[in-house]
C-alpha cells in the first residue's frame, strides 16, 4: 500500500491561511474537470487544519442545493466542533442583479473576521445573467463579498468551460474568468482525473501551485506555499488518501 | 370535557404514540372519560390506513440500487445491457437524476453531403424511445389487475417527450417470442446503417459450411462467456423490447405527454412539465428531451444562454423537489453540447461511432468468425456517473464499452478486439462467397439453420 501523505499547503504545515492577521485576505481556487468532484478536498480544509475551529465557514453553491452540501461538507466526528453555515444559491441563478443577490443572501453577515466562504461555480452567473462580464462578476460579486463579508474565499470551479477557441461573447467571459481567477488567487488547487481512464487504486491527481496574488510580504516568518503534486484515491465517501 | 378530548384526538391523528400518551394519562380518570378518546381514536385510524399505504406503494420498475449505500432507487433506461454495464454501480438510472447522452458526430464520412450531425440521430432516438417504452410498459402493467397480488397500490410511469418530431407511434413494443414476420418497410430507417450490410454478410455466411463449423464453435464459447457475465433479464424491471415492432395500442396522452417545440418557449415548456408533475402526484416521471437544442428542430428563439440556464436550473430544482420519482434523459450532439448541459446532468454518456475503416475491419473479422451480428458501431464513454461522481469517486470509463443497435434495441458490451482473420483466408472466403451467392438464396431461413448447426457442433464435440 502507498504511504498516506498529509495535505500541506503552507510551509508551516497549515492548510488554511492565517486568520490571526486581520489585514490578511486570501483567495483559494479549486479547479476540477468532469468526473472529479472535489468536495473531499474542501472537507480536508474544513477538518484537517489544526486550527479550523477558529474559522467560521459558509458554504454556498450555485449548482448543488443545501441538502446535498450538508450531506457532503461536514465535520468529522472526532474533530472539535466547527461553525458551518449553509446558504443555498441554486435559485440565485434566477436572479437579475448581483447586488440584490448579495443583499438577500448575505445580509446577516456583518463582520468578516475569520469567515471563510466556500463558493461553488460562481461563473455560472455569466450564463444566467444577460450580458454579465467576468469583470463585473469579480467587481460586483466576488470582490464585494471579499471586502465586506469574508476574510477568505475558496472558489470551486469546473474548468470544462475553459476553451482556447473563443467564438462567442460568453466563451470569452468564461475564459477570462478562469484566467483572472488564477492571477487573483493565492493558491491554486487543480484536481484532474487520470487521462488514461479508470484505475483501481488511483482516482486522479491533485496539484498545488502558488497563484498570482500570493505576496510573500504579507506572510510573516517566511511562510511559503509548498508546491506539490499528489495522487489521490477516494476510498469511501469523504475518506481520501493522498500519496506520491 | 369528553367532547374536548375527542377534538384533541382528531387533531393529533397523525401520531398514535401521542394518542397513547393521552389515553394512558386519561387512564386514571373515570370510565366514561376513558372511552371517549378511544372512540375519537377510531376515526383517525380509519383515515390513517391510506396514509400508510401511500408509503408502501411501490412504483413499478423501480428497485434499490446494487450499490450498498442505502436509499438510492433505480429504474431502467430500457435496455438491460446498458443498465448493467454503463450504470453498473447502480444497475439502472438512479431516480432523481439527469442523464445526458452525447453523440459525437461522424465527421469522417466525407462522401455524405448532409451534415452528419443533423442526420445521424438514430442512436440517440433508439435509446430514448426505449426509455419511454419502458415507462409505457410499466404504466400498462400498473393498470392490470392480476399483478396486484397484495393490497398495496401499484403506481405506473408517465412519459414526457419534448419535441414533436418524435413519433409516438414508433415507440417500440414488447418483444413477443413467437417469430412474427416483420415487414421490410420497417427496416427503412436503418438502411443507411451497417445493419443492411450485415444481413448480406449473413447470407453469404450460411453456405460456407467449413467456416460455419468454426464459427459455431466460437459462437458457443462466446455465449458461455456472456453467460458468465450473466445479465439477468427481469421482466418486472425491464421489458425485452422489439424495436422493429410498435407498441399496440398506441400511447395515449395520459401515458406519454408530448410537448411541442414550435411556437413555444423554454419557460412554457417548463411550466407544462411542472403541471404534468403536479397532476400526477405519485407516478414516476420520465422526461425525455431528444436532440436538445439541435438547430434542426429548435427555432432560433431557444438559443439564448440565460434562458437555457434558467430552464436547466428550474429543471434541477424541480427534480430535487421530486427526487423520489423523476428521471430525465437528454440526448444531444456534442457539436452543440454546451458545458452548461454537462454541469446540470448527473450522468454523462458519450457515444463515439467508429470510423468506416474500423467498421470494415470488424465486419471482416466477425464475418470470418461467423458472428456478423456482433459488429459494434462505436465506443461508449462514461465521464460522469450519478450518485458516484458527486461523492468524488472515480467513475470515468473510457474505451471500455461498445454499443450497437440490434433487433432488441440498443445493446452494449465490453470491448474486445476480435481475432484477426488472415488476409489470405479472407480472399478465399470472398471468392467462395461470390461462387455460392446464387445458391444461398434457396437455403432455409437463418434461425433454423443456426439451430441445426449448433446441434451438429455439439455432436462433434462430444
Amino acid at each position: 500500500m502507498q504511504q498516506n501523505q498529509d495535505l500541506n499547503v503552507y510551509s508551516n504545515h497549515r492548510i488554511l491561511p492565517n486568520v490571526s492577521d486581520k489585514e490578511h485576505c486570501s483567495l483559494y481556487s479549486i479547479l476540477y474537470n468532469n468526473g472529479t468532484y472535489p468536495l473531499w478536498l474542501v472537507n480536508k480544509f474544513v477538518n484537517e487544519d489544526s486550527q479550523s475551529a477558529q474559522y467560521k465557514f459558509t458554504v454556498s453553491s450555485f449548482i448543488n442545493n443545501n441538502k446535498f452540501m450538508k450531506q457532503n461538507i461536514k465535520q468529522n466526528i472526532n474533530s472539535a466542533s466547527l461553525d458551518i453555515e449553509y446558504i443555498d444559491l441554486t435559485l440565485g441563478l434566477q436572479a437579475t442583479s448581483l447586488s440584490k443577490l448579495i443583499d438577500t443572501k448575505y445580509n446577516h453577515i456583518s463582520s468578516k473576521e475569520g469567515r471563510v466562504l466556500i463558493l461553488e461555480q460562481p461563473e455560472l452567473l455569466i450564463s444566467s445573467m444577460e450580458g454579465l462580464t467576468s469583470i463585473s462578476l469579480y467587481n460586483d460579486f466576488i470582490n464585494k463579498l471579499h471586502n465586506e463579508k469574508f476574510q477568505h474565499i475558496i472558489i470551486i470551479s469546473n474548468i470544462d468551460y475553459y476553451n482556447h477557441y473563443i467564438n462567442s461573447f460568453i466563451q470569452y467571459q468564461y475564459t477570462t474568468f478562469f484566467q483572472s481567477l488564477q492571477y487573483k488567487s493565492d493558491v491554486v488547487f487543480t484536481v484532474k482525473s487520470l487521462k488514461t481512464g479508470y484505475a483501481k487504486d488511483i482516482s486522479g491527481t491533485l496539484s498545488i501551485t502558488k497563484g498570482g496574488a500570493l505576496d510573500n510580504v504579507k506572510h510573516t516568518n517566511d511562510v511559503k506555499v509548498v508546491e506539490n503534486e499528489y495522487f489521490f484515491y477516494v476510498v469511501k465517501d469523504n475518506v481520501v488518501k493522498l500519496f506520491y | 370535557m369528553s367532547f374536548q378530548r375527542r377534538n384533541q384526538a382528531i387533531g393529533s391523528r397523525s401520531d398514535t404514540d401521542s394518542m397513547r400518551n393521552i389515553s394512558s394519562r386519561v387512564g386514571g380518570m373515570s370510565l366514561r372519560d376513558h372511552q371517549s378518546p378511544s372512540i375519537g381514536r377510531q376515526v383517525p385510524l380509519v383515515r390513517k390506513t391510506p396514509e400508510i399505504k401511500t408509503q408502501q406503494v411501490n412504483i413499478l420498475g423501480v428497485k434499490p440500487s446494487v450499490s450498498k449505500s442505502s436509499g438510492i432507487q433505480v429504474t431502467s433506461i430500457g435496455s438491460a445491457t446498458v443498465d448493467n454495464l454503463v450504470f453498473k454501480q447502480h444497475g439502472g438510472i438512479p431516480v432523481g437524476t439527469t442523464t445526458l447522452i452525447k453523440d459525437i458526430s461522424r465527421k469522417d464520412v466525407k462522401d455524405d453531403e448532409n451534415l452528419k450531425y443533423l442526420s445521424s440521430l438514430s442512436f440517440q432516438n433508439t435509446i430514448g424511445l426505449q426509455f419511454i417504452a419502458t415507462g409505457l410498459y410499466q404504466q400498462r402493467r400498473s393498470l392490470k389487475k392480476d399483478i396486484t397480488d397484495d393490497n398495496s397500490e401499484k403506481i405506473g410511469h408517465l412519459g414526457i417527450v419534448v419535441g414533436e418530431w418524435i413519433d409516438l407511434h414508433e415507440i417500440p413494443g414488447v418483444y413477443i417470442s413467437k417469430n412474427k414476420k416483420h415487414s421490410s418497410s420497417n427496416n427503412k430507417d436503418e438502411n443507411e446503417s451497417i445493419v443492411s450490410k450485415l444481413s448480406e454478410v449473413e447470407q453469404k455466411r450460411k453456405d460456407l459450411k467449413i467456416a460455419w463449423r468454426y464459427g459455431m464453435k466460437n459462437n458457443d464459447s462466446k455465449d458461455g462467456k456472456n453467460g458468465e457475465l450473466e445479465i439477468k433479464e427481469d421482466p418486472n424491471f425491464v421489458p425485452r423490447l422489439d424495436i422493429q415492432g410498435h407498441v399496440f395500442p398506441a400511447a395515449t396522452r395520459e401515458e406519454v405527454l408530448q410537448i411541442n417545440i414550435n411556437g413555444n418557449t423554454l419557460e412554457n415548456i417548463f411550466m407544462a412539465i411542472q403541471q404534468a408533475i403536479t397532476k400526477n402526484p405519485k407516478k414516476l416521471i420520465r422526461l425525455y428531451l431528444p436532440n436538445f437544442l439541435n438547430p434542426k428542430y429548435y427555432p432560433k428563439s431557444y438559443f439564448q444562454h440565460h434562458n437555457i440556464m434558467k430552464f436547466l436550473n428550474g429543471l434541477k430544482t424541480l427534480q430535487s423537489m421530486n427526487d423520489s420519482r423523476f428521471v430525465t434523459l437528454i440526448t444531444t450532439t456534442t457539436d452543440f453540447s454546451i458545458p452548461l448541459l454537462e454541469t446540470f446532468s448527473h450522468t454523462i454518456v458519450e457515444l463515439k461511432p467508429f470510423d468506416q475503416q474500423t467498421i470494415d475491419y470488424l465486419t471482416k473479422n466477425y464475418k470470418s468468425q461467423g458472428l456478423p451480428n456482433k459488429v459494434q458501431q462505436g465506443m461508449l464513454n462514461v465521464t460522469k456517473m450519478a450518485k458516484v461522481s458527486e461523492f468524488g469517486h472515480m467513475a470515468v470509463r473510457m474505451n471500455e464499452i461498445v454499443y450497437h443497435v440490434s433487433k432488441n434495441g440498443f445493446v452494449v458490451e465490453l470491448w474486445s478486439i476480435p481475432v484477426d482473420a488472415g488476409d489470405d483466408e479472407n480472399k478465399d472466403n470472398k471468392k467462395q462467397d461470390i461462387d455460392n451467392k446464387k445458391a444461398s438464396k434457396s437455403i432455409e431461413p437463418h434461425g433454423h439453420d443456426h439451430s441445426n448447426h449448433s446441434h451438429i457442433s455439439k455432436d462433434l464435440e462430444y
